[in-house]
């Protein structure tokens, strides 16, 4: 033990009754690797970790990287971390499924682990994922640790992150109270009001495997005017919203009052963690998502000649829609028109349960990445060498006198014009093309064949695609019954919106002298310039 | 544990001391150097992608510890991104009070749940007054937006007249994600199937936290 160390413990033992020495450790020892008490002072863990065991007043390392030594003083934050998908990331199943697949196909070694479990990669006890189920919980996921000691950030892509060692838990307070568990400090890495939070949650969000993509979350951002100060939004401004009053920031007397965010960090993926509940957790993420798209829905034109018109406009999230690993989610419009009760035209819909992506439809407005082989082919990320991508871009400008400023919104038009020659891009880092595939180029469409009454919109998207899914139980690395956990979701209501001539709020007459009618709750406008959606065109049946 | 020699006082002059520079210097943002510590370790790292340092190999009894070895003053910031200075935005304080454009009429936010608004649903009660501060009825609509990004909310408020002449509650403001939302309550001297007339309007910036 060197002085700095005895000192500590001094300085613990003599505050010790008014901070409530080693923060909550009623049990009499600080929680070992299992949970349970500590073995005793130097106490090497079975795990091939040394602990330093300092009576209760000092947290080591080790204990350190434990959440559940975290929780004693920070059990809010704790319980909200343990139902997220950042404390499950070393064990979702999808993960694990994932992983096992591309050990075998392509010997991926520790790539994977670089996000899923960097803590027992960087303590050298799983090399490449295979053993993390014999890995003791608190080295596997993205832990308190892991984000509260980045000492800095040396990349923008696969966990470029340098974790310091000096025990230091950095957090967004400059004021941090003394505690005897560890030393305390700010970081702008943390700081949610600084650019730097968002460069350090980019690191893991934004996963490239060569000319393939798993995730490009970051990069979006970055080429969104939400990156852009003062105006913009940092991921922790969206995905860590704080609480509305102040309340104390750890479970000790004199704790400085704080706003306290939300460590479940809701989004699309749901965590395996027991509580919060899977229903509370998506209920969180589907507010989220509804208010990350503005739309609008019109009838265009008359009598058998009508058509339909989508309008999409990722105005909220920041990033492209749908992001993550767009290369397994599915977002996509179902539209259904009606006249007289009766469906007369629709396109998206499939019965629960059902992939979206089996569905034979050359009307599909699809949202999504695809990675691809040198024949077009989708193939998992690894062995990709282009990817295609028709996700919505993010907001490029706030400034509506800005042309780019309508490139993020997007139409497409039912029934669908004929594709135009496939656009597939290459390349290792750059977003699709806007007019890459955009099929709705051409405005000669054939109609419905009738006149719509109503015409409904229902914004969806499966968080994981169900093809996806079921690939993985085909080869046998994904237990069948994950399947029925996947969330699918509604977005912006259910349905998102109804048109009829009732409800209709905009109306105009189009280029080509076309009435148009239009139904929104936002105030998007089909009438103002827009995109064409942009089209998959290998990675549909 | 304790080194032997030191006095249990001794000991705790010395932990004292240690509060006061430890844990009390960063009111300023910067924190305490490794040079404020005790033997003036300095911070270790761990290089993430290179794996150059495993730690499963290190005697942690023989790690220093640094004590908030972080000097901030040396480290280069991104930009802040917040609306926290904006200049159009006010400060939330129960009873504040805006003039509309056209100088009929007032409105006072009496109170705001959850105050400041924040993130999420908002409810507040007004109170409408003329020109004067005296108390008047009118049909009120409420419009929230985000100015800079050129959307509104999704929601559509709800405004329920209360006991007293002017007094309305505004439920189902939803603002929705961070930044500077923009509040505009229309006063009209009636509902349009009434055949009343805009008589003003009233608006509030927030910087809402995310």
């Amino acid at each position: 033990m060197n002085q700095a160390t005895r000192i500590l413990l001094v300085l613990g033992l003599c505050l010790g009754p008014w901070v409530g020495l080693g923060c909550g450790n009623d049990h009499g020892g600080p929680p070992s690797a299992d949970g349970g008490a500590a073995d005793g002072p130097g106490a090497a863990g079975g795990d091939g970790s040394t602990d330093l065991n300092l009576a209760g007043s000092v947290l080591t390392l080790d204990e350190l990287m434990d959440p559940t030594t975290c929780q004693a003083c920070h059990p809010s934050q704790y319980a909200d971390w343990a139902g997220s998908v950042h404390a499950s990331a070393g064990d979702d199943p999808v993960f694990t499924a994932l992983n096992k697949q591309g050990q075998r196909e392509a010997n991926l070694q520790d790539f994977c682990l670089r996000c899923h479990a960097p803590i027992a990669r960087q303590l050298g006890l799983s090399t490449d994922g295979s053993n993390l189920a014999s890995v003791a919980p608190k080295y596997k996921g993205v832990t308190c640790y892991f984000c509260h000691a980045v000492a800095d950030v040396q990349g923008t892509h696969s966990n470029p992150i340098v974790l310091a060692s000096d025990g230091v838990m950095r957090g967004q307070s400059s004021d941090s109270m003394f505690t005897p568990a560890h030393a305390s400090g700010y970081s702008p890495w943390i700081d949610r009001d600084r650019y730097d939070s968002a460069q350090m949650c980019g690191s893991c969000h934004d996963i490239k495997t060569g000319a393939g993509v798993i995730e490009r979350v970051f990069y979006e951002w970055t080429q969104s005017v939400f990156s852009q100060a003062p105006t913009g939004a940092t991921c922790s401004q969206c995905h860590m919203n704080q609480t509305d009053s102040l309340v104390a920031g750890a479970n000790v007397p004199g704790a400085p009052l704080r706003r306290l965010h939300n460590h479940g960090y809701p989004a699309v993926d749901v965590g395996t963690g027991a509580a919060p509940s899977p229903d509370t957790r998506k209920q969180q993420m589907q507010a989220l998502l509804d208010s990350t798209l503005q739309s609008t829905l019109c009838v265009r034109g008359q009598g058998a000649s009508a058509t339909i018109m989508v309008v999409l406009d990722n105005v909220a999230s920041g990033h492209a829609w749908p992001s993550g690993s767009a290369m397994v989610r599915r977002g996509w419009a179902e539209v259904t028109a009606y006249a007289a009760g009766n469906v007369i035209y629709q396109s998206g819909v499939v019965p629960d349960g059902t992939p979206i992506a089996s569905l034979k439809d050359p009307d599909l407005w699809i949202m999504r990445d695809c990675d691809l082989d040198d024949q077009n082919h989708e193939v998992p990320p690894w062995a990709a060498t282009q990817y295609e991508s028709s996700v919505l871009p993010a907001q490029l400008t706030f400034d509506r006198n800005d042309p780019r400023f309508y490139q993020s919104h997007v139409y497409a038009t039912y029934p669908g014009a004929p594709a135009p020659s496939p656009g597939v891009d290459g390349g290792t880092s750059g977003s699709a093309s806007l007019d890459g595939g955009g099929r709705d180029a051409s405005p000669v469409v054939a109609g419905l064949g009738g006149m719509p009454d109503k015409v409904q919109l229902r914004i969806r998207m499966e968080a994981m695609g169900l093809d996806f899914i079921d690939g993985l139980i085909a080869s046998g690395d994904l237990d069948p019954s994950i399947r029925a956990k996947i969330p699918v979701y509604s977005v912006g209501g259910d349905p998102t919106l109804v048109w009829t001539a009732a409800t209709a709020n905009e109306l105009f007459l189009d280029e080509q002298g076309q009435p148009v009618s239009c139904v929104s709750h936002t105030n998007l406008k089909a009438q103002a310039d827009k995109v064409p959606a942009r089209r998959i065109q290998h990675c549909q049946p | 544990m304790i080194r032997k020699g030191l006095s249990g006082a001794r000991a705790c002059s010395i932990a004292l001391l240690l509060f006061a520079v430890w844990g009390c210097g960063s009111s300023n943002g910067s924190n305490p150097s490794s040079d404020g510590g005790v033997d003036g370790t300095s911070m270790a790292a761990m290089d993430m992608g290179s794996m150059d340092m495993a730690m499963g190999g290190m005697d942690m009894g023989e790690m220093d510890m640094a004590m908030g070895g972080m000097d901030m003053g040396e480290m280069e910031m991104g930009p802040m991104i917040s609306c926290e200075g904006d200049p159009r935005v006010s400060m939330y304080m129960d009873g504040m009070t805006k003039a509309g454009l056209a100088g009929a009429a007032q409105v006072k936010i009496t109170s705001a749940t959850p105050s400041p608004p924040a993130n999420g649903q908002n409810t507040w009660t007004i109170q409408l007054m003329d020109r004067t501060g005296t108390p008047m009825a009118g049909a009120v609509t409420v419009l929230p937006d985000m100015p800079d990004h050129g959307h509104v909310s999704p929601q559509t408020p709800v405004v329920t007249a209360g006991a007293t002449v002017g007094a309305y509650t505004v439920s189902n403001l939803y603002l929705f994600m961070a930044g500077v939302w923009r509040i505009q309550l229309s006063i009209s001297t009636g509902s349009a199937a009434d055949g009343g007339s805009l008589l003003d309007i009233v608006t509030f910036y927030f910087c809402v936290q995310g």
